[in-house]
């Protein structure tokens, strides 16, 4: 099987999600912001299932499972969000959502 | 160099291009579409990894049904770019992009230890079959971590019923529940 070292596949888990966290932070709509949510979660998933590979151990593919259920759920309740901000401000740009005087 | 590094330094290459084009492209539905070619590429690692049942979830559930409903959602809202804003000056995207190529580099030599860079060992046999195999995921994940599967469970019962109450709106009131205050919604919504 493959014979790389595990630092290798933590560094590509890194990448993924600095990736994520930097496009979380730059994007103004509130769509790219889920889309970039979801890159961060897929970053973490890599290093669980590299540990789980690396140790011979179930636990990290199960906590793969954990993540894509938290993932499928807060895509949902999001997007669910995104489509009453449209419904109320008719764009989903992300400095309109100012009603709390952040 | 054997068949599988080469593999491996490809779809590493690849996952980190799309990842990159992921966070920098400026419509939601390039986006989208890269970040499903990531999934794909995602799933191809796992494969070489050995964990063939999350690799088929990864594809199902991943690039099939959360990034449909992203995708959906995006062509029902048929934005324009003066909707989904410019990307453009934004003053602190260099400093923020700066930040995380540094965190990358620090977390990179923070894991770069001789205990970690050794390499990966042979796959063998555990208890409940072979590594990776839904027989020896779905043992431990009934086994050992069944009070985890139910809440995961009652996570997306939650998410359900929260997704059912945000989306739902009485097709009279709407009109007026946007445009009047709550007082007046909450009085004209028993006559109609």
């Amino acid at each position: 099987m493959m014979s790389v070292p595990i630092s290798y596949l933590l560094f590509l888990s890194f990448g993924v999600f600095c990736f994520g966290a930097c496009g979380f932070l730059i994007r103004k709509n509130a769509l790219s912001l889920l889309i970039c949510l979801e890159l961060m979660l897929s970053g973490v998933n890599i290093a669980f299932v590299s540990f789980s590979r690396l140790h011979q151990n179930e636990a990290g593919n199960i906590l793969y499972f954990l993540v894509i259920t938290v993932a499928a759920c807060e895509s949902a309740v999001g997007l669910a969000l995104i489509l009453n901000f449209f419904r109320i401000k008719k764009n989903i740009r992300l400095e309109e959502a100012n009603a709390l005087e952040g | 160099m054997e068949i599988q590094q080469i593999l491996f330094f490809s779809f590493a290459a690849l996952i980190l291009l799309s990842a990159a084009l992921v966070a920098l492209r400026p419509r939601p539905i390039e986006s989208a579409m890269w970040l499903i070619l990531n999934f794909f590429l995602t799933a191809g690692l796992y494969i070489l990894l050995g964990s063939n049942f999350v690799s088929i979830i990864q594809v199902l559930v991943y690039a099939g049904a959360i990034m449909v409903l992203f995708v959906f959602v995006i062509l029902l809202l048929n934005l324009d770019p003066r909707e989904f804003g410019s990307e453009a000056g934004l003053p602190w995207t260099s400093l923020v992009m700066f930040i995380g190529f540094l965190t990358f580099i620090v977390l990179s030599l923070h894991v770069a230890t001789p205990e970690l860079m050794k390499k990966l060992p042979e796959i063998k046999e555990t208890g409940a079959g072979v590594f990776g195999s839904i027989e020896s995921i779905s043992m431990v994940l009934l086994k050992n971590y069944v009070w985890g599967f139910e809440i995961a469970g009652v996570i997306l019962l939650l998410a359900l019923i929260g997704v059912g109450l945000l989306a739902y709106r009485k097709p009279p009131v709407r009109a007026r529940a946007i445009h009047t205050s709550t007082t007046d919604t909450m009085k004209d919504g028993g006559a109609s």
